[in-house]
């Protein structure tokens, strides 16, 4: 992955006309953009397109970008953000979000479904009970794996109120999972016996 | 268990943990396989190139009316300095001819404010026929007598109506008088022209003093010029 500080050069010669730093802004993003959006749907394949979209909606802003603005992290961010929502609003607004935290598993590498324990679908299960407004935050800033600064500028709101946001998150998960947790030390203990 | 810090650490720790289980598990979940990765890339380049394209097309387009400016500008710029070159070029000099063409185009169109100038041109060709003289330049000297008796026919062409007979007759006696000199003191290879020329100028002298209207008849060969009435 390219180093944060190279962004705002890589974004300058993509405005130019390099197709390189375009390609290096991809491999700088893509993963993070597709798991972010792929975490806010409930379709693998509309999270493809929806992050297709998400990109070729940055190559056309792009030339619009100016650095004096929000970071560039925060700039495509947003751009995604919206085209999650345009995607939910038209073709899933009925289904609920935590039909997504229950559609990987199986869909991954060998190495992925390793990953994709219990555990995984535990914690997935209890981001879903979150307010979407947390999910968001949590999604923003764990997945897409913005600084509050960033969020804040994605959701145009004042970093303190990420920060909170995010903390009351954090609380209800450790909540969540600590009651995941009792009901589940059960069976080890009664195994242990 | 599966999580045994859940509710036996400070609530910090607790979050701060939270916070890591959060981590890996996006990480963890929804990665980009292979062949998404490569198929978005593509994709995302590929719009890249043709928004680009268009763009680079556009671009002699913008650069075409830049080139011509800096052609335009560089032609100025040439001119110019061939213009301040040829000014400073004396006769004999490569750049002489250039400068007797830019000194007619500054000539008034006609009448006696032209015939003035010629009268002034003849002037600068003899002072430069002298001053080549003095350097023992031959060359020089036969430029300079050249140049005046191309002036001298060109006024021979018309005398503008304003300008006072006497004031020419006055002036080709000067020029008679300096050409002689000339001629005592020119190198060889330019006692041919000067003598030339002190041929014409006196001729002109005389076809004034004679009150023939025509200072002087063409030296070369040329179209028939109708000289002004004069009475």
């Amino acid at each position: 992955m390219t180093d944060e500080h190279l962004v705002p050069e890589l974004v300058a010669r993509a405005q130019g006309g390099d197709v390189e730093a375009v390609g290096a802004l991809y491999d700088h993003y893509a993963e993070r953009v597709f798991r972010f959006v792929r975490f806010r749907l409930s379709s693998p394949q509309d999270a493809e397109d929806v992050s297709q979209r998400v990109f070729l909606q940055m190559i056309q802003a792009l030339p619009r970008y100016q650095g004096r603005g929000a970071p560039f992290g925060a700039w495509l961010f947003r751009i995604a953000r919206n085209a999650v929502i345009d995607s939910r609003r038209t073709h899933h607004a009925h289904e609920p979000l935590e039909a997504a935290a229950d559609t990987a598993s199986g869909e991954r590498g060998p190495e992925q479904i390793a990953i994709t324990t219990s555990e995984m679908d535990r914690v997935g299960a209890a981001i879903a009970q979150l307010t979407d407004e947390q999910q968001e935050v949590i999604h923003l800033r764990f997945v897409a794996e913005l600084s509050p600064r960033e969020i804040a500028a994605v959701l145009g709101r004042r970093e303190g109120a990420i920060r909170g946001t995010q903390f009351r998150a954090l609380r209800a998960l450790r909540l969540q999972l600590a009651q995941a947790a009792s009901s589940d030390s059960a069976i080890p203990k009664r195994a242990s016996d | 268990m599966r999580w045994p810090w859940l509710g036996r650490r400070p609530d910090d720790a607790l979050l701060g943990e939270a916070e890591d289980l959060v981590r890996r598990y996006a990480v963890g979940r929804h990665g980009m396989t292979d062949d998404e990765r490569r198929r978005l890339r593509t994709a995302t380049l590929a719009a890249f190139e043709a928004q680009v394209a268009p763009r680079s097309q556009r671009r002699p387009a913008r650069i075409a009316p830049r080139g011509l400016a800096l052609g335009v500008a560089l032609v100025a710029l040439l001119a110019l300095v061939g213009t301040a070159v040829a000014a400073e070029s004396g006769a004999g000099q490569p750049f002489y001819g250039l400068r007797l063409t830019l000194e007619s185009l500054t000539l008034p169109r006609d009448g006696s404010a032209r015939t003035q100038a010629l009268l002034a041109q003849l002037d600068r060709r003899l002072a430069e026929a002298s001053r080549e003289t003095e350097r023992g330049n031959g060359p020089g000297v036969a430029d300079a007598v050249r140049a005046y008796l191309a002036t001298l026919d060109e006024m021979s062409g018309g005398i503008g109506s304003g300008v006072s007979q006497t004031a020419i007759e006055a002036g080709l006696e000067r020029h008679v008088t300096i050409l002689q000199r000339i001629l005592g003191s020119a190198p060889s290879n330019a006692q041919g022209g000067v003598q030339r020329a002190l041929h014409q100028a006196e001729q002109a002298q005389q076809a004034l003093q004679h009150g023939q209207g025509e200072p002087t008849q063409p030296s070369h060969p040329g179209p028939p010029q109708s000289p002004p009435g004069r009475p």
